[in-house]
């Protein structure tokens, strides 16, 4: 059993979450500092509402424990959780008013007391109106405690929502994406309001939110998210600075992913053009994904590494977006001039500008059967594929088929296709698209495609025979 | 001349206006007419000689009663029944069971109430107020069972949740969040069986007895004996009885509803 540090003050081991056969939340493990302002960001659909449910006691973890304080809480229904929860629509009693909605925890709330029989009294109507007002005033409502939940706004609904959860002085409270129903002005200004309040409250905040820009503003750490897994965790900074893989640094904030080839350590090989970097440990020429964000593309500087040609400048306020093709690559560049397009430009990259990333796969390895002479399933069909001359199978051999990126036709009409799914995620690599695209029987391929598809598209896929190589499963 | 100006909406309307002004407006004034100016001349006649009459009285608090009885045991069998199917996991296993209830309404009236006294008989239970309070409740549970279903039904999960997060147990949440805001339903269900019942009348026929005798059956008796006068002054006390239960009822509700409470 953990054993409580003093320091983390909520842990989860190994949470996974099963719906209907599909994994939601798959072997989560995260271990929240006491007082941190935690967020964590995804994607709709990547878990992280499941994830916090599970930390209020909404839902049960299908394996895995979570702790608070060292004390495994997981089969503790919510009511018992000293946790305090902020709904993403509010969920404001209506047939109570404001004081009434904000009084609702306290009055069910007992407190030490040895002059009782019990030892424990429920708390004065004093002190209940003492609390309910002191929350009021921290949401800057302290006027409003006799109005009826209709005749607020949505964002003085929101702040009555906050203040029935803080009143309660929760352990943790949670923030399921709070501020996605407000409109930009007021998001900004509860983003402030929530920042002072966790300041002044010195509660663990953890926040759920699909917006990143969000995210970088308000926490000291944040989760990214995806497909029901963790990618990455540290502060804003570092998360921006050194994304650990293509998804990451696509998902927060502007960012070129370019294919790359590491020659050695501190040397990496991109547009055909070597560039010294800060990273190693890679194998020599290992292909890898390297990040380049917009700002730190450095114009017409001292000493050029390499150059392109402008196409395309568009203003921002206070810098120019630029985008700079050389050969088929289109880099995104910020600078605070602009160039007349079609000028050749010459550019530069310090080497803290580059960040080097593993390639997450460089190849389809997907695990299937041999269905027949020749043919192999992947997704609910079967493909053709030509085995080479020394390769046996036999039906129901378990195999890995390897179908490498660019080897997959995707097509717009879905009949066209052999096979269909949804396209879940989309990183631009500078020259082609990477996608993934789930099949209709839940696994997933990844394809280089040069079109821009949207996210949730349906597709059809084609792949000839020779494109698929397969062998057989090592693990067997 | 003046022209009269109908715009296109309120023409939609008047079919029903025509309808309402024949049968509604119409006899409510006949109705007026009858209880005060029955011998031809303005006069309290009909209206002293009802509420002089004890046995009246009689009739009305006995009506009263029954159709009470009768409400709150719909009441009490009606939600239990109505929050289970709720919170049955699978819709249309919950259809299935509103099915299963609301069916017996498919038949004619008259001919469930003749099937429950043969019924009754074989199982030796006599005619009498028993009876006719079961045969009551019977017939009206769908019409209790219905709105307390779908108000349940219409509660939003995040509110249970939210009680839960806030330290309510599930009792808790039950008597703090759920029932309130259930309270609409049970006051239209209410209204929907205790309206019909007060002035039922082939039920106490049927399923009554001398002791059981209602101010419907009082209606008969009335037009059997061509005491139009009578029957009209009888038709405006069970008016105003029925008005008076809808206001209190509202009144109950909007209690049920403590938004205005400070510390409830």
């Amino acid at each position: 059993m953990a054993k409580f540090t003093g320091e983390k003050i909520i842990e989860l081991k190994n949470i996974v979450k099963i719906y209907d056969k599909e994994k939601v939340v798959d072997d989560v493990s995260l271990s929240i500092k006491k007082g941190d302002f935690v967020t964590i960001l995804g994607p709709s659909g990547c878990g992280k509402t499941t994830l916090l449910r599970m930390i209020a006691g909404f839902e049960k973890p299908t394996a895995g424990e979570i702790y608070l304080e060292g004390v495994d809480v997981t089969k503790i229904p919510p009511y018992k959780r000293n946790i305090n929860t902020v709904f993403q629509k509010y969920a404001l009693f209506p047939h109570l008013n404001v004081f009434n909605n904000i009084a609702y925890g306290l009055k069910l709330k007992t407190v030490p007391d040895a002059n009782s029989k019990k030892g424990y009294r429920l708390l004065s109507q004093k002190e209940i109106a003492d609390k309910v007002n002191r929350a009021l005033k921290m949401v800057d409502l302290e006027e409003y405690g006799h109005r009826d939940i209709d005749s607020l706004s949505g964002g003085q609904q929101q702040r009555i929502a906050i203040a029935r959860a803080i009143v309660n002085e929760p352990k943790v409270l949670l923030l399921d994406e709070p501020l996605s129903a407000l409109d930009l002005k007021m998001r900004k200004e509860m983003q402030i309001e929530l920042r002072r309040l966790h300041k002044e409250l010195g509660i663990t905040f953890i926040y759920v939110t699909h917006d990143q820009e969000e995210a970088m503003t308000m926490s000291d750490t944040i989760v990214v998210m995806r497909d029901g897994e963790i990618q990455q965790v540290g502060t804003p900074k570092k998360i921006y600075d050194e994304p650990q893989n293509a998804y990451t640094a696509d998902f927060i904030g502007e960012s070129n992913i370019i294919s790359a080839k590491m020659i050695r350590d501190n040397l990496v090989e991109f547009f055909g053009f070597k560039f010294p970097c800060l990273d190693k440990g890679f194998k020599p020429n290992e292909p890898v994904d390297v990040v380049v964000r917009p700002e730190d593309v450095t114009i017409n500087p001292t000493k050029p590494q390499f150059e392109g040609v402008v196409m395309n400048s568009v203003f921002k306020g206070t810098f120019y977006d630029l985008t700079i093709v050389l050969d088929d690559y289109e880099l995104s560049v910020k600078d605070t001039k602009t160039y007349p397009i079609g000028e050749k430009v010459k550019m530069s990259i310090d080497p803290d500008g580059i960040h080097v990333m593993p390639k997450e796969a460089i190849t389809n390895e997907y695990e299937t059967v041999i269905t027949g002479e020749n043919t192999v399933a992947i997704g609910d069909t079967d493909f053709e594929f030509i085995p080479s001359k020394n390769q046996t199978f036999n039906k129901g051999d378990k195999v890995v088929a390897v179908i490498d990126f660019d080897k997959i036709e995707i097509t717009d009409n879905e009949e066209e296709g052999q096979i269909s799914g949804n396209i879940t995620d989309m990183i631009y690599k500078g020259k082609y698209y990477q996608v993934k695209i789930w099949l209709d029987n839940d696994t997933a391929l990844i394809v280089d495609t040069p079109y821009d598809w949207d996210t949730d598209d349906r597709v059809g896929l084609v792949i000839k025979k020779e494109d698929i190589k397969v062998r057989h499963d090592e693990k067997d | 001349m003046k022209k009269i100006n109908f715009n296109s909406r309120s023409l939609f309307a008047l079919p029903y206006l025509i309808y309402m002004t024949i049968f509604v407006v119409v006899p409510l004034f006949m109705l007026l007419f009858y209880a005060f100016f029955g011998d031809g001349t303005f006069s309290f006649t009909e209206v002293n000689a009802f509420f002089t009459d004890s046995s009246q009285w009689a009739t009305i608090a006995r009506s009263l009663r029954i159709a009470l009885t009768a409400s709150l045991v719909c009441i009490l069998i009606a939600y239990p029944l109505a929050y289970t199917i709720a919170k049955i996991k699978s819709k249309t296993f919950q259809y299935m069971m509103l099915m299963a209830l609301i069916a017996p309404m498919w038949i004619n009236g008259l001919l469930r109430t003749i099937a429950l006294k043969d019924l009754a008989t074989l199982m030796h239970i006599p005619t009498g107020e028993t009876l006719l309070t079961l045969g009551l409740i019977i017939d009206y549970l769908p019409f209790m069972l219905m709105p307390i279903y779908l108000v349940i039904t219409g509660i939003p999960k995040s509110y249970l949740e939210v009680s839960a997060d806030l330290g309510a147990s599930p009792f808790i949440t039950f008597m703090k969040v759920t029932l309130p805001l259930s309270m609409s339903g049970i006051i239209s269900g209410f209204l929907m069986v205790f309206t019909p019942a007060v002035s039922t009348y082939y039920m106490s026929e049927y399923l009554g007895d001398q002791s059981t005798f209602m101010i419907g059956e009082q209606l008969n008796t009335m037009f059997t004996k061509d005491n139009k006068s009578g029957a009209a002054v009888i038709a405006l006390v069970l008016l105003v009885l029925v008005g008076l239960s809808v206001f209190l009822a509202n009144q109950i509700s909007r209690i049920g509803n403590n938004k205005k409470g400070g510390l409830a």
